[in-house]
């Protein structure tokens, strides 16, 4: 527990840092913060532009849409805000050989990495993401339930959750491999499949997003709970959630074992 | 010409001494195309058409491959480089070199590509070709394509080393750079087919390079449209020999006015 306070205490250091950090370089803050928000809407104008030259998504209108484009710009903000920095610092980190530093630390090497991770420039898609679900949900005029609230809640932390299990396995990559070359962008290329409504893919594949890779628990079912028809199996996909993030432990801890050091 | 021959080759061994990055991507791309098949296989099943914007389904799956082979052949870190020079102090060892900055990093981009393709691009050429194959392609669509995509990766190279520069002002130039990835990815043609767009965004993409970067390449592959035409084709070899030439130019004069005013810093 006390492990887990001291890390807690490490990531708030880290965050004004990241904030003095920002605000050293103000220009390139700001630019970044008012170019965050811009780039946000590239996401919802190409699925408008898809939804207006077709039939759109099995189950969902535009406006419905919109606000899942909302809900996942909001989780893109947090995640950035959160560790949106990281994978940048655990390269250089192995490449640069001070990665080695962090085995000699008191806390874990990869509750250390973790802490690290706060980026003030998530912030833009945030703001972004809550205005277009504001926008969406008032539009389709929907009655928020009390119980909504917990259970957004519970797909939040979930979501966290299995970002950093997916984190924790890029960086256990990380010391095995030392040059990543392309393989970070790759993994987004993978994670991004949970940037559309999970119910248009095949059945096995819908499966596979609920189960094996729980993507469905950032975006798709935060939006069917405000549309209130969400299905029993997010708690299945919020418990897959915590069983990957175990799993990167057991990976990331054998990695460790094998981790010989690199750069200098 | 033998001192940029050099850099090209050192970078080549920094890249060969890691080798195992690259055959991971062959087994990530053949999942992220599965993932694909499925999900457009869905869309035009739900639409009850064989045709989008001009694409049947093969050449809409086929559409999201060849973006990505685009990113094997012209992706490069010019722009963050620059900024980590800038913020390293290392920028001004780097001027002392008796190769100019450009040119070093040039060879950096030229070394990462060759790198690149080999290891990503043929394996997964022939994967994705075993897996759904490209009926579309011909021999002279996949030439055209070849040189096509060479000026495609000078032009993004040009643009990106251009960023860089501004981190001269800036320092760190994150958000310039995401600036020109959004548009790249979004007026290039590589989020969505320019076919989707709306006649005033169509003609805004029309006079600016980053068609020529994604959306011209992917259409010489797939054989599609105006792209089976070689008049077409040598007209959009010209216009990347033209958006090379300006770009060129316009960073030449950029390096010019900024190299006055570097202050090293950091170290």
């Amino acid at each position: 527990m006390s492990r887990l306070s001291g890390l807690l205490r490490l990531y708030v250091w880290h965050m004004k840092l990241s904030v003095s950090r920002a605000m050293m370089y103000r220009f390139d803050f700001i630019t970044g913060l008012l170019i965050s928000i811009a780039v946000s809407g590239i996401g919802p104008f190409v699925q408008y532009l898809y939804f207006t030259h077709t039939r759109g998504y099995p189950g969902w209108t535009l406006d419905q849409v919109l606000l899942f484009q909302g809900l996942l710009l909001l989780w893109f903000g947090l995640r950035d805000l959160l560790f949106g920095d990281l994978r940048g610092t655990v390269m250089n980190m192995v490449w640069k050989g001070e990665f080695d530093r962090l085995l000699l630390k008191p806390y874990p090497p990869i509750g250390v990495l973790l802490c690290s991770g706060f980026q003030l420039n998530g912030i833009g898609s945030c703001i972004a993401g809550v205005s277009l679900s504001v926008l969406a949900y008032t539009r389709l005029h929907l009655d928020f339930d009390i119980w909504s609230a917990p259970l957004l809640l519970v797909m939040l932390v979930s979501g966290v959750v299995l970002f950093m299990g997916i984190t924790i396995i890029y960086c256990a990559i990380v010391i095995m491999l030392v040059q990543m070359g392309r393989i970070g962008e790759m993994l987004d290329m993978v994670t991004n499949f949970g940037n559309y409504p999970i119910n248009i893919y095949p059945a096995l594949l819908q499966m596979a997003m609920v189960t094996f890779l729980p993507f469905a628990v950032w975006t798709y079912y935060p939006a069917q709970i405000l549309l209130h028809r969400a299905d029993g199996d997010l708690w299945l996909a919020a418990a897959c959630c915590f069983a990957v993030f175990g799993l990167s432990l057991v990976v990331w801890n054998r990695c460790l074992r094998k981790y010989t050091s690199a750069g200098g | 010409m033998r001192v940029f021959w050099k850099a090209i080759h050192l970078n080549l061994k920094v890249f060969f001494a890691y080798p195992k990055g690259f055959l991971i991507s062959m087994v990530i791309h053949p999942i992220i195309l599965a993932l694909n098949i499925a999900l457009f296989t869905s869309i035009y099943k739900y639409n009850g058409t064989t045709e989008i914007q001009g694409y049947d389904l093969t050449q809409m799956i086929w559409y999201y491959a060849v973006t990505t082979f685009v990113w094997i052949f012209t992706f490069n870190f010019a722009d963050r480089r620059m900024s980590n020079y800038i913020l390293s102090g290392e920028l001004g060892p780097m001027l002392l070199r008796p190769i100019s900055v450009f040119r070093f990093e040039l060879a950096n981009a030229i070394a990462l590509r060759t790198a690149g393709v080999l290891f990503e691009f043929v394996p997964d050429m022939i994967i994705y070709s075993l897996i759904y194959p490209p009926v579309f392609l011909t021999l002279l669509s996949f030439g055209k394509f070849l040189v096509v995509i060479v000026l495609a990766f000078v032009l993004h190279f040009l643009l990106k080393f251009l960023i860089g520069m501004c981190a001269v002002v800036t320092q760190n130039n994150a958000g310039l750079n995401n600036v020109l990835t959004a548009a790249m990815t979004l007026l290039g043609g590589a989020m969505i087919p320019l076919e989707f767009f709306p006649d005033w965004l169509k003609t805004l993409c029309g006079v600016l390079p980053f068609q020529y970067i994604f959306y011209k390449p992917v259409q010489f592959f797939l054989n599609h449209g105006e792209a089976v035409s070689t008049g077409h084709w040598l007209a959009t070899i010209g216009m990347q020999i033209l958006w090379c030439g300006v770009l060129y130019v316009l960073g030449r004069i950029v390096w010019t006015v900024l190299t006055r005013k570097i202050v090293i810093a950091g170290g």
